[in-house]
């Protein structure tokens, strides 16, 4: 070690080191309870033997106390105290030293921090090794996924150890714990080791790495209570004295924490830090100081209103508005007190004026266009009531609304848009709604009894995101958090871990989410079997079915799509619909999970509005998305469709949602889509007649239904897929005849029957129902009309008994003929 | 050897740094007594009604206008009664902390002498 600067920071922290070596924190509290004791139970016995002298009596004479020397221990458990309190201060003033830099930007003597300082101090042979020690080493190992026992075999494993000389400690700027983690992460091969085993990235590492130390800063800045940031937590006692008392608004208030989506992190600046500045400065104006929020509902409106109502109760807020307090209107109570019109406008005029008259009132009203409504049910136009009170400068009023009730109620209103200045609530980014959840979690690990990987808290936003398809983030992700903790804690689960969130989202959801496990492994491999065993040829289309399927499920494709989407091009009856339910069953373990749209329904010029809804309706496609967000959705004869319902279907594969006609998100990014089309048919079956390969005419094909102007080429482009389907030959359709005679022998067997499946049975029905141009239909009508039919009058004529055999003459398949 | 560093180095901060440290501490409590009994406000506001209670002028009688200036002017006669011993009793507050300031500075300096005595009366009365 031969950075004299180095050398100087360490021998700053020394001493302090060597405090915190003599005394832990736990043993310092004990000597001090123990310290106090002495001086009391000393003292008291002083005073206690000593009382009758202020009655002109003789000192109380006690054998037991006499023989204990009160005075002396006094004396020097004082002294012991005072010593071991100094000391105190002389650690702390080390331990915090820096502390500022981080949280206030100031500048420091020394750069290195107390905990690092005391790494190096304590372990320079083995820098990893004494990180791994500390608390923060061993949570920032926790939090990225190491189990304790993992740690402890590292620990005892021999390895090349990184001493302090081969640290590169820059000390040009704050040298802290974060950097040192950072600096073996790169430099210690084992540990690099230990986390690439593991599965640890750098991300991972460096998520936890930062959410521990953010941990620590809290905690580090909490211990601090001297510090200004900390005593100015307290309301001073006069600031009200000069403002008025409002109080019937008294009456009608709720806190704003019960419809704040996370109230115990709303201070957290980096959620706020994007909306406290825009919305003060309009607070602060003279006239019209009255914000508008506009977000969807769980997006965190009321959460960004209470951040800035606590910078305002900590007297931190912009000028003007700082002693000021944030009420949040009941505004549900109020319509039900109200009997009447004029009960109601009575009683807002009422609370207005107060809060007016008051003079240090932000009045707060959720859902504005609801009370809007609400009111105006009872007749009171609550929008002209509020007009001289939002022009006042003495009343500042913050509204919230979501977007589809904005566009419809508010922005409609001109005379009450033009008192508002309008912010637009966001949701925060992911690592921001990452940070927020670390942030919850401080509380909700330590009710839950329970510990979240940093890899946990990323699946969750990622999957509330991309798999809950209901509400907005951060809600969503919120929501999720709660429920993981809550099935932890009912399942004893001491570490949640990337796997349980996944598993927990899978089981909420039904799709399959996050690493492949071995039964799903299995069926993806083999899923060209599975999607055989229902489909008959049509090898080319299943193998690109299952080859994007798989490239899907494997994470390659982008996330802000469907799962997959294909275009079907084939003939009539040939295995399109079979082959979307067999994919349905594969993924998402049923038929019913296939919903079908017959587009050709859609083809008028009110299509997209019966699609998307809109006028206070919704529409088909939103509601069959909301209904069954997790399925395979069949899109017949997706060619007949209008225009405008192709432009639509060009958002929803490229981005995997689109907006409703009612301002709502809808979300299609965990279905796949199948859309089907007769187009081009004709030519497949002239190429099939003339004896061409289909393999190289895929191309051709799409020129041609490009061309012909069914689909524009930007549409195609956009699915995974173009799929051809081939006209079934002979060969085929027998397989088919086969596959129906057994589904309809296992029927008749239901019934207490049984048929034999002979092969003169199967080639009558072949020769019957074989029309290469419709595909299987005629196969499955064949059996239906001829075969069926045959069955049902052998059963009624009574020839046939239960038990019996039943089996077709070569007479009786000479007569089969479709009628 | 840790150990055999810290009597130097405490000492050098107990008479240098923590000199310091104490008068930077002692005034983050004064901020906070000054914040906690909103001592600047009540300042600017001494003379303001109390609760803003105040009854609007009208053009009335001039018994009315009178009894309208005289209801205004009790209401910041009691506004100045209630402000005035809260400004004080933060005033104390802070007066007393200067003079405890002076106290600590005392007890510091001395705190090697202080202890000494402590140690030495206690063993004399534990042993004598």
């Amino acid at each position: 070690m031969s950075d004299p600067r180095l050398i100087a920071e360490l021998r700053y922290y020394r001493p302090a080191i060597a405090i915190a070596w003599l005394v832990s924190g736990p043993v310092f509290i004990a000597l001090r309870f123990v310290l106090v004791s002495l001086m009391l139970v000393s003292v008291g016995i002083l005073l206690f033997s000593n009382i009758p002298i202020f009655f002109g009596l003789p000192p109380l004479s006690l054998p037991q106390l006499d023989s204990f020397p009160s005075m002396g221990i006094s004396f020097l458990a004082a002294g012991v105290y005072i010593c071991i309190r100094v000391l105190s201060f002389f650690y702390n003033e080390r331990y915090f030293h820096g502390l500022d830099t981080v949280i206030a930007n100031q500048s420091a003597e020394y750069n290195l921090t107390y905990e690092v300082a005391s790494l190096f101090v304590r372990s320079p042979q083995d820098i990893t090794g004494g990180f791994l020690t500390t608390h923060f080493g061993q949570k920032v190992l926790m939090r990225a996924g190491i189990e304790l026992e993992q740690l402890n075999a590292f620990q005892i494993s021999t390895r090349q150890p990184v001493n302090l000389d081969g640290m590169s400690v820059s000390l040009d700027s704050q040298y802290t714990m974060y950097d040192v983690a950072l600096q073996l992460q790169k430099t210690d091969v084992a540990l690099q080791t230990l986390l690439q085993e593991q599965g640890i990235t750098d991300a991972i590492f460096e998520g936890a790495l930062s959410w521990t130390y953010q941990e620590h800063l809290v905690r580090k800045r909490l211990k601090r209570w001297w510090s200004r940031d900390q005593l100015s937590t307290t309301t001073g006692i006069g600031r009200d004295f000069s403002y008025g008392v409002a109080y019937t608004l008294s009456e009608f208030t709720k806190p704003i924490a019960s419809g704040a989506v996370y109230p115990e992190v709303a201070h957290n600046p980096l959620f706020a830090a994007e909306y406290i500045p825009t919305i003060e400065t309009i607070l602060a104006r003279t006239g019209d100081s009255n914000v508008l929020l506009v977000g969807e509902s769980g997006v965190g409106k009321l959460d960004a209103v209470l951040a800035v109502g606590e910078r305002m109760e900590r007297g931190v807020a912009v000028g003007a508005i700082r002693s000021m307090h944030l009420i949040l209107l009941d505004t549900d109570k109020l319509i039900a007190v109200a009997a009447d019109k004029s009960v109601l406008e009575q009683s807002l005029l009422k609370i207005l004026t107060e809060a007016e008259n008051a003079g240090n009132i932000v009045l707060v009203i959720d859902k504005l266009p609801d009370f809007l409504r609400n009111a105006s049910s009872l007749g009171v136009d609550v929008s002209s009531l509020l007009d001289q009170y939002l022009a006042s400068p003495a009343l500042h009023i913050i509204a919230t609304t979501d977007t589809a009730t904005y566009h419809q109620d508010i922005e409609t209103n001109g005379g009450l848009l033009r008192r508002f200045e309008t912010v637009q609530i966001e949701p925060p980014a992911e690592s921001v709604t990452i940070m927020l959840l670390e942030s919850m979690l401080t509380q909700l690990e330590v009710e839950g009894n329970t510990a979240c990987t940093y890899a946990a808290v990323a699946a969750i936003v990622k999957d509330a995101d991309h798999y809950i398809v209901s509400g907005v983030m951060p809600d969503k992700a919120v929501q999720l958090l709660n429920g993981i903790i809550a099935a932890a804690k009912a399942q004893n689960v001491s570490v949640i871990t990337e796997t349980f969130v996944n598993t927990f989202v899978a089981e909420k959801t039904g799709v399959p989410v996050g690493p492949v496990l071995e039964a799903e492994r299995n069926k993806l491999m083999n899923l060209e079997v599975v999607l055989h065993e229902r489909i008959i040829g049509q090898d080319r289309a299943i193998d690109a079915i299952s080859g994007a399927m798989r490239r899907s499920r494997a994470g390659i494709q982008d996330d802000n799509k469907p799962i997959g989407s294909f275009l079907f091009l084939g003939p009539t009856g040939v295995g399109k619909t079979e082959c979307a339910k067999a994919l349905a069953a594969a993924f998402f373990d049923s038929d019913e999970a296939m919903h079908r749209l017959d587009m050709s329904e859609f083809s008028g010029n009110d299509a997209l509005h019966r699609l998307i809804g809109g006028d206070g309706h919704t529409g088909v496609l939103s509601n069959m998305l909301k209904e069954h967000p997790y399925a395979v959705l069949l899109l017949d004869e997706f060619e007949k469709s209008q225009p405008k319902v192709h432009d639509l279907f060009l958002q929803i594969l490229d981005e995997g949602v689109f907006t409703d006609g009612l301002g709502q998100k809808i979300n299609a990014r965990n279905v796949i889509i199948i859309a089907t089309s007769n187009a081009g048919s004709e030519r497949i079956i002239e190429w099939m007649q003339n004896g061409e390969s289909l393999d190289d005419k895929k191309d051709a094909l799409v020129d041609h239904v490009i061309h012909v102007g069914m689909y524009k080429p930007e549409l195609v482009n956009r699915f995974d897929d173009v799929v051809l389907f081939t006209p079934l030959n002979e060969s085929e359709q027998t397989s088919i005849a086969r596959a129906l005679l057994i589904q309809l022998k296992k029927r008749i067997i239901e019934k207490g029957y049984n048929l034999e499946i002979s092969e003169p049975l199967v080639d009558a029905v072949v020769k019957v129902g074989y029309q290469p141009e419709f595909g299987a239909r005629p196969m499955r009508r064949a059996i239906q009309e001829i075969v069926e039919e045959a069955v049902a009058g052998k059963i009624i004529a009574g020839t046939i008994h239960k038990g019996d055999t039943i089996n077709f003459t070569a007479e009786e398949l000479k007569s089969f003929t479709l009628r | 050897m840790l150990l055999l560093e810290l009597p130097a180095a405490y000492f050098i901060w107990h008479y240098t740094t923590a000199l310091q440290q104490l008068y930077t501490v002692w005034t983050n409590f004064v901020w906070y007594v000054i914040h906690l009994f909103s001592i600047p406000l009540l300042l600017r506001t001494l003379f303001s009604p109390w609760k803003r209670i105040v009854e609007p002028l009208r053009r009335q009688d001039l018994e009315e206008i009178f009894a309208t200036i005289v209801f205004n002017i009790i209401s910041r006669i009691v506004g100045f009664c209630i402000r005035i011993p809260i400004i004080a009793l933060g005033c104390v507050t802070v007066a007393g902390m200067a003079v405890g300031l002076v106290f600590l500075y005392i007890v510091w300096l001395t705190l090697p002498v202080i202890l000494l005595l402590l140690f030495s009366l206690g063993i004399s009365y534990v042993y004598v």
